[in-house]
This record gives C-alpha cells, structure tokens and sequence, in this order.
C-alpha cells in the first residue's frame, strides 16, 4: 500500500511570515507613536493645549534703570510684566523689565513752568500705578502707543489711528473679532464703568478751523460725561512735536499745536475739567519734542511715554 | 492566491505604520524664527514684541493658535510688522491666514487716509506658510520674501 505522505503545507508559513509582519509594524507604530508625544511633551511643557507667547529680541529704545525718569523700584514700575498664567513666556525685555539696557542718548531735561497752562492741573503727591486701575484712556495713534509699549497694562485704552474730534463719535475706528468694526466709546464699553477717564484727542484735527474742533471735541466730551457719569474726566493736551514735522505731517505745526492746546485748556476749563499738560513733561527748552525721541517728529518713542505716565502720576486731582 | 494576497497584505502593514503619529506639523519655535527674521530682514523701526494681554489690539487670536511671535512699530510710522503664528497641524493653518488676513484689512483701512503712502508695504506683504507656520512680514526690504522663505524651509 502506497502511503502518501503529507505534504507540508505552505499556508502555515505564509501565516507565520504575515504575523511576523505584523508584530513588526504594530512594534514600530507604537514605538514611533511614543517617541514623538515624548519629544513634544519635552518640547512644548505640560501645557501642550495653552497658547505658547514666544518672544525674540529685547527692544532697543527702553529705557535703562539708572535714568532719573523711571521709576526707583520695579515694584514702583508703572509697566508690570505680562500675566503668564495662560500663556508661556521665556524671559523677555519689555517695557519696564528690570534687565534691559538702553542704547538711546541720553535726553535733554524738560522745562516745566515755561510751557505751563493757568489753570492746569498742580503738581500733586505722586500716586503709583495702580491709579490706573479703574481708568481709560482715549485717543488717537499717540495713545496706541500705550498698549504697544506696554506702559500700563493694568489700565484701559481705546485707541486708534486717525481718530480726531470731528470723527471720535461718528467713525468706527475699533476692529472686532466678528470683523466689523465699532466706535471708540462702543469699545470702551467692553470695560464697564471707569472712576477716571484721560482724554488725549487733537493730532488729526488740526486742519479744522479751531472753532469746529472745538465744538466737535465739545460733544465727544458730552458723550464721554454721559457714558461715565461721576467719572473724573482728565483732558490733556496735545503732545509737542519735533521741528520740521510738517514735511510728514503737512497739517501739523508746532505753531498749531500750541494755539490747540490753548483752547483745549479753555475747553477743559468752561467744562470744569481737569486740564493735565502732558505737553510741558516733554517738550525741549523752545517748546519742541527733542532730537531723537521719535522717528516721525510726532510719535513717541517708549521712553517718552514713561515720562507722560510719570508726569500723570504726579499730577491727579 | 495566497501569493497574490501577502504583496497586499505587506503593502497595507506598511501603509498603516507609517502613518503612525499626528498630521504633519512643523518643529518651527516661533519665537526663534522671528528673532531670525529681526536680524535678516531689513526693518526700518524698532518692532516691539504684542504683550501677551495686548494682542487683541492688533490681531484676533483664535483657539487654534498654539504659539505666536507678534511685533509691531510702537511708533505707528512706518507700517511695519512681523506675525509668526503656529497651529497644531497643518489642516488648520487657512485659520492662520485668515487672521492674518484679517489684520492686513484692518491696516490697510487705518492707514489709507492717514498715511496713504505705508499702502504700498501693506498691500505688498511678505507672506509665507509651510505646515503649520504662517508668517507676515510688512517692510521695504525687497529681499524679504526670499529671505523667510529660506528660513522656513
């Protein structure tokens, strides 16, 4: 009898080379899978889900800690660092850190009294920081520069480009997130009632004959007593400008600028409003924001916000 | 059929191994990258680094921004400006450039009877996204483009 031996069967070895395969892939998934989520959860910290604030280079126009016009202390520093406490931040050097270092000239001293304004606010106790607390401030490109330079982030600004007193009631200059846009005062009422509120308006108006601006500044004064009733309202004056800034800006002169702020100040003053002369905390011997304190003759640079802030400080009602 | 089947077989194992792991996603630090965009681009401002409780001043940041770099001209004059935005992968980076979109439309209706003449970098912006980056640069530098393109690569 013939006996027919049992050939071997290929199938079992096809089976044993395909679950080879297979353990082989799923050890290099899962070993690929783990390396990767252990080289982010390094990477990114154990807050992989928070939004990570990266920062670059520090800002070379802040001002160093030995100048006479900053604050003694950090804790005096009108500028706090940014809260942390949803974002990650590596160590950084804006407005007010303790670490940075200038390498602007040192800048001439002002004169206060020459360019003073009879009935402007005295000098008074300077108060710290936290005055601002419950303030706002509107304005105009100038007052961006607040948030920008981060001289206050415990205070409110709503500010824009162009705004002026014949446009701040009218035009919506605030973008939102929806992508329309509001009016400053609709903005400001994302943060609710204010005890003080700095109005700084008259850059982009001076191209108006003197008695327009001043009615239209008039009425948003009106709107802003009506939107923050028993606020104190502090009017300041207009910043100065540097020689020559009419080549930039052709309707801006130190001329116009001082025959302004003369009637702000007679505005504030038949309003019984406290009229706060930001502009005599900056301005040179002749009345002109110095060389080298502002790439367009009409901003400011960082430095010269500090001393803005440090002259409100000591001048409140 | 059994020969016909293992080619098949090994080609899905393969398939399905690789693609282990999330969508593709760039290592890009964006803080790093602006510190290199700073130094090789030509800006003719001191561009200032957003606080972190500032930044809804200049952009809208949506929850699908991870990491952000943002630097402005605190000045105002010149319009320039450099947003390096990170999201987690890159099927979310039309998110990005939405933003970024939506902070060039706001500029170009601030400046426009301001100082018309900042349009043009404006209306010229450096634009550049790979994965899941997306930059804008605004300035005159010419080379500017090339430039982040290269350090994006």
């Amino acid at each position: 009898m013939r006996v027919r031996k049992k050939r071997p069967r290929r199938g079992n070895a096809f089976l044993k080379g395909l679950l080879v395969l297979l353990l082989t892939a799923g050890v290099s998934f899962g070993g690929a899978t783990l390396w990767q989520r252990f080289q982010e959860s390094n990477s990114a910290g154990s807050q992989t889900d928070t939004v990570r604030y990266s920062i670059g280079p520090s800002s070379p126009d802040l001002p160093s800690d030995g100048e006479s016009s900053q604050p003694e202390t950090p804790e005096d520093s009108l500028s706090q660092m940014p809260s942390t406490s949803s974002f990650e931040a590596e160590p950084s050097a804006l407005p007010g850190d303790a670490n940075f270092s200038s390498s602007q000239e040192e800048v001439p001293d002002t004169i206060t009294g020459e360019f003073s304004v009879e009935g402007q606010v005295a000098v008074s106790d300077k108060v710290d920081n936290s005055y601002f607390d419950d303030a706002i401030f509107f304005g105009d490109s100038i007052s961006t520069g607040i948030t920008a330079y981060n001289i206050a982030n415990n205070t409110a600004c709503v500010a824009a480009i162009g705004v002026s007193p014949n446009t701040a009631l009218s035009t919506p200059y605030i973008p939102t997130r929806e992508g329309g846009k509001v009016t400053v005062l609709e903005a400001a009422k994302a943060y609710g009632q204010r005890s003080k509120v700095y109005i700084m308006l008259g850059g982009n108006g001076l191209w108006q004959d003197k008695d327009g601006f001043i009615a239209d500044y008039q009425k948003f004064l009106d709107a802003v007593k009506t939107q923050y009733p028993g606020a104190v309202i502090y009017i300041q004056s207009m910043t100065p400008v540097a020689r020559g800034v009419e080549a930039k800006y052709p309707s801006v002169t130190h001329q116009k600028v001082m025959e302004y702020n003369a009637a702000i100040a007679r505005l504030a003053k038949d309003n019984k409003l406290p009229f706060v002369n930001v502009f005599e905390a900056l301005c040179d011997a002749e009345g002109y924001l110095p060389e080298g304190v502002s790439a367009d003759g009409l901003h400011l640079s960082a430095e010269y916000y500090f001393k803005w802030f440090d002259y409100l400080k000591s001048h409140t009602k | 059929m059994k020969a016909r089947l293992f080619p098949l077989l090994m080609i899905l194992v393969l398939v399905v191994s690789g693609c282990g792991g999330k969508d593709k996603a760039s290592d890009v630090d964006p803080g790093a990258l602006a510190t290199e965009i700073l130094e090789q681009v030509k800006f003719d401002a001191n561009l200032v680094p957003i606080a972190p409780e500032a930044v809804e001043n200049w952009y809208f940041l949506s929850d699908t921004v991870t990491e952000y770099a943002i630097y402005i001209n605190g000045d105002v004059v010149p319009a320039e400006e450099l947003a390096v935005l990170k999201c987690k992968s890159a099927d979310d980076v039309a998110q990005l450039e939405a933003i970024l979109d939506q902070r060039l439309d706001n500029l170009k209706t601030a400046f426009e009877n301001y100082q018309p003449m900042e349009l043009t970098k404006i209306n010229n912006p450096v634009r550049v996204t790979k994965d899941n980056v997306a930059v804008l640069v605004l300035t005159d530098d010419p080379d500017a483009q090339k430039t982040v393109e290269q350090l994006l690569k």
